[in-house]
């Protein structure tokens, strides 16, 4: 008895939001035994996957995708926070601001293009708050993170807690274990696609051809 | 539009020009979102091509690298699934084929 061969074609077509219908044309070669039976295998790709809580960053997205978190021990949560994107920062951002009013914050700044903005409330059961999905559509490649901070004078970085975040008492600190706000890669832009560079210096004229037998 | 009408490119590629920084030219950046893992570099052939200075000073280059590997997925992520389907009247269609549905 030997292994079976590949199978002949496999595909795999989106039926519903958290479905597919696989389908398989089975192998010429059975390695001598009647197939009984095939295992998938799936995994997560793209920012989908790391929003549905894989535990690496995705690959295999067209843009950089990076996730804005604000998160909450109280479900009271008041106060804002700034972001700042390639050394230009936004004006101070609510923490109840919506997908569209993020949107419009990011795209106030000269650097960053159009981005597609969703928002998410937080699946944590032991936590409040929420998160901001930023796709970034002006890049082609990977970008930088954006960093963020909570008041005037303290650190950015890709996490911040502090003064603005006051449940009852905006301007008091918040304890450890309290309030933060934290920026995700969730997908580095054309990680995991195969790119190719081709480079033609000191011509005048003429006509070139390409040749590819992947 | 060139490239695209490659098969083994499936039917899309992402192409950007870009100046050349440190000669007189230009760089296509491709990108292949169809293909999984590492590919084949391009061949390119430039025999066609008129060089910018017939005196031997600036010497015409083409020339295909690769960028960025393409990568295939590590199936090892905290989301990975594994069903098996089993092979049975409801299963099999008429023309032979494994259908399953997996959510």
């Amino acid at each position: 008895m030997a292994p079976p061969s590949a199978p002949i074609m496999v595909t795999a077509v989106p039926s519903s939001e958290d479905s597919i219908v696989v389908s398989i044309v089975p192998p010429l070669d059975n390695g001598g035994v009647e197939i009984t039976e095939y295992v998938i295998e799936l995994d997560a790709a793209e920012s989908r996957g790391y929003l549905a809580g894989a535990s690496s960053r995705m690959l295999y997205s067209r843009h950089e995708v990076q996730i804005i978190t604000i998160s909450s021990p109280e479900d009271s949560l008041e106060g804002s926070f700034r972001i700042r994107f390639l050394d230009h920062q936004a004006s101070d951002i609510s923490v109840h601001s919506t997908a569209e009013q993020m949107r419009h914050a990011l795209e106030s700044l000269p650097v960053t293009g159009t981005v597609a903005v969703r928002l998410l409330e937080l699946g944590d059961e032991d936590r409040f708050g929420h998160q901001w999905v930023v796709r970034f559509l002006s890049f082609d490649d990977d970008v930088p993170s954006m960093e963020v901070s909570t008041s005037e004078g303290s650190s950015w970085g890709a996490v911040a807690s502090g003064i603005a975040f006051g449940v009852s008492a905006p301007t008091s600190s918040i304890a450890p274990g309290g309030a933060f706000v934290r920026v995700d890669e969730a997908a580095k832009g054309l990680e995991g696609f195969e790119q190719q560079d081709v480079s033609i210096t000191e011509a005048v004229g003429g006509a070139f051809k390409l040749i590819f037998k992947g | 539009m060139a490239l695209e009408a490659l098969p083994s490119l499936r039917g899309e590629v992402r192409v950007t020009r870009y100046q050349a920084v440190s000669a007189n030219g230009f760089v296509w950046s491709i990108v292949m979102p169809r293909l999984r893992g590492n590919q084949p570099l391009m061949a390119i052939d430039a025999s066609e091509l008129v060089s910018s200075d017939t005196s031997g000073g600036n010497v015409l280059d083409a020339s295909v690298t690769e960028r960025s590997p393409g990568q295939v997925p590590s199936m090892d992520s905290s989301a990975k699934l594994r069903q098996t389907v089993v092979v049975s009247n409801s299963t099999v269609l008429t023309d032979g084929r494994i259908e399953a549905r997996i959510s």
